[in-house]
């Protein structure tokens, strides 16, 4: 049936996390985003989020009869790019060089 | 609905609220827990997750530490849930052949606390973390540290509190205690006032608040950590390696922890650059290989620290019936097991710990 189909979908493809995993912290009692994402891991992966949080907004809206702007949204917070550790640590040198 | 009554109530949905709720749940108690947001939403979803025991001086705050290693143990199976706790034991790390001065006594010392530990060379210490820079002394091994999923726990916690007949609220807030006669009677809530014979403050570094409706003073204030996440990568980091600031862990996930010191800002969960690039630069020095890796992450979250940075675990001076579990500083998620336990027990009138009397807060009285 076209629900099953849909229950195995693949919310959070960094993450690897299904409909079904996210209809289960539903029923478990999550009734926002950010309790989603911490209990099912969806928009924790390298992406943060940037794919499958509307994805899951729907779903909790869905889930709870609020509309989705009504909704806190989850905490996605990347740096403003991704950066690498060693790029990050020569920022640490160049702030002690100002510091003098 | 928040209304009702009830025997107890439990203030936060920390690690350490939540283990107060089903302790108390599991001996018999009507339980009420109340968070203002989710389940670890503060300090015990912000942190790294290390449970260190080894790192105790002996006396209280090992006992403590010590007390709840022996509950994580069983805690999966007790609970009937994936707190993902993992003894994978830690290598605290010298860098220099100097610093190893110390290790065989502490090494003994260690042990005859009951404690495995042993000391490593150079080469042991690579075999066993491949990944630390090759220039490192030795370490020295033990057995009883670990590490935990700080969300799992907390939400594994509130779920068995739940089938042991507790209520959990989340999304209340605590706005006032109420005491009649030197006694607590109810707890208002933004939802309504809940009548209660007891309460435990567990709101971490937003306890002195609550404490202060009540005339009591808690010298707790927020300590600043911040953190960083990298994409995840291929298994590299098995034990707690210790010894070094910042901590870097890797998660069951892939993907490396970095943190965290303690910052005096107030109640800022701001991250700031600077730190961030210091604590990246202080991974790369453990673990020369880390350069690449790329950060997806960071935050910041506040630890309760406690004024002589001892937990404040006990019944208020001057309000019966109030009880303060908070103030854990940078070990709340290594301690809350054997601090949800000592509440209990203490509610119930049977102080069976021995070294309770030490986290008192009557000391600041
Ligand atoms: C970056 C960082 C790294 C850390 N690393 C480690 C580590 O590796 N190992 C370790 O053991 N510890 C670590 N810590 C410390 C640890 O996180 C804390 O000691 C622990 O989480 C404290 O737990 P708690 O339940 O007392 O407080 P919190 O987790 O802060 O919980 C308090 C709860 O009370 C709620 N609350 C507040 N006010 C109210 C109100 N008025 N009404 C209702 N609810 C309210 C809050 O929303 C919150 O959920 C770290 C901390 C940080 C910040």
């Amino acid at each position: 049936m076209a629900e099953d189909s849909t229950r195995d979908s693949t919310i959070c493809r960094c993450e690897d996390v299904t409909a079904s995993a996210i209809a289960a912290a539903l029923a478990a009692g999550a009734r926002s985003p950010t309790e989603i994402k911490v209990l099912t891991r969806a928009g924790m992966g390298a992406c943060q989020g940037r794919v499958c949080r509307y994805l899951v907004e729907a779903l909790v809206a869905e889930a709870t009869g609020l509309p989705p702007e009504a909704l806190v949204p989850a905490s996605y917070r990347p740096p403003v790019r991704l950066v690498r550790l060693d790029e990050l640590a020569r920022q640490h040198g160049e702030h002690a060089g100002k510091e003098g | 609905m928040a209304g009702d009554d009830s025997k107890v109530v439990v203030i936060g949905g920390g690690a350490v609220g939540t283990a107060c709720a089903y302790y108390l749940a599991r001996a018999g108690d009507e339980v009420t827990l109340v968070e203002r947001s989710g389940l670890g939403a503060e300090a015990s979803g912000a942190n790294l997750g290390l449970l260190l025991v080894s790192d105790k001086p002996p006396g209280p705050l090992f006992e403590l530490s010590l007390e709840s290693a022996r509950l994580y143990g069983n805690l999966a199976a007790e609970l009937d849930y994936q707190v993902q706790y993992e003894r994978s034991g830690s290598l605290l790390v010298y860098t220099s052949p100097d610093a190893m001065a110390g290790a065989e006594a502490r090494a003994a010392d260690l042990r005859s606390r009951g404690l495995e530990a042993e000391v490593l060379g150079r080469a042991e210490t690579r075999r066993l973390e491949p990944a630390l820079h090759p220039g490192v002394a030795g370490s020295l091994w033990c057995n009883l540290d670990g590490t935990i999923y700080p969300f799992a726990l907390c939400h594994g916690y509130a779920r068995a509190a739940l089938r042991h007949g507790a209520r959990v609220l989340t999304h209340t807030a605590a706005t006032a205690l109420e005491a009649e006669g030197g006694r607590v009677t109810a707890v208002v809530t933004d939802r309504g006032r809940i009548r209660t014979e007891a309460v435990v403050l567990a709101a971490g570094a937003w306890s002195p608040a609550l404490a202060a409706t009540v005339g009591v003073r808690l010298p707790i204030e927020p300590s600043r950590g911040q953190m960083l996440v990298t994409e995840p990568v291929p298994p590299m980091v098995r034990h707690v390696i210790m010894g070094h600031e910042p901590y870097v862990r890797q998660s069951p996930y892939g993907q490396l922890l970095i943190g965290s010191i303690p910052e005096r800002v107030g109640f800022n969960k701001a991250t700031e650059v600077p730190v961030l690039a210091e604590f990246a630069a202080g991974a790369i020095g453990l673990m020369p290989c880390l350069g690449g890796v790329p950060v997806i992450r960071s935050w910041a979250g506040l630890r309760p620290r406690a004024e002589d940075q001892v937990p404040i675990i006990g019944e208020a001076p001057g309000v019966r019936g109030l009880f303060v579990a908070a103030g854990h500083f940078r070990n709340g998620m290594g301690q809350a097991p054997a601090t949800g336990a000592a509440i209990a027990e203490l509610i119930r009138g049977r102080p069976g710990y021995p070294w309770l009397e030490a986290f008192d807060p009557g000391r600041f009285a």
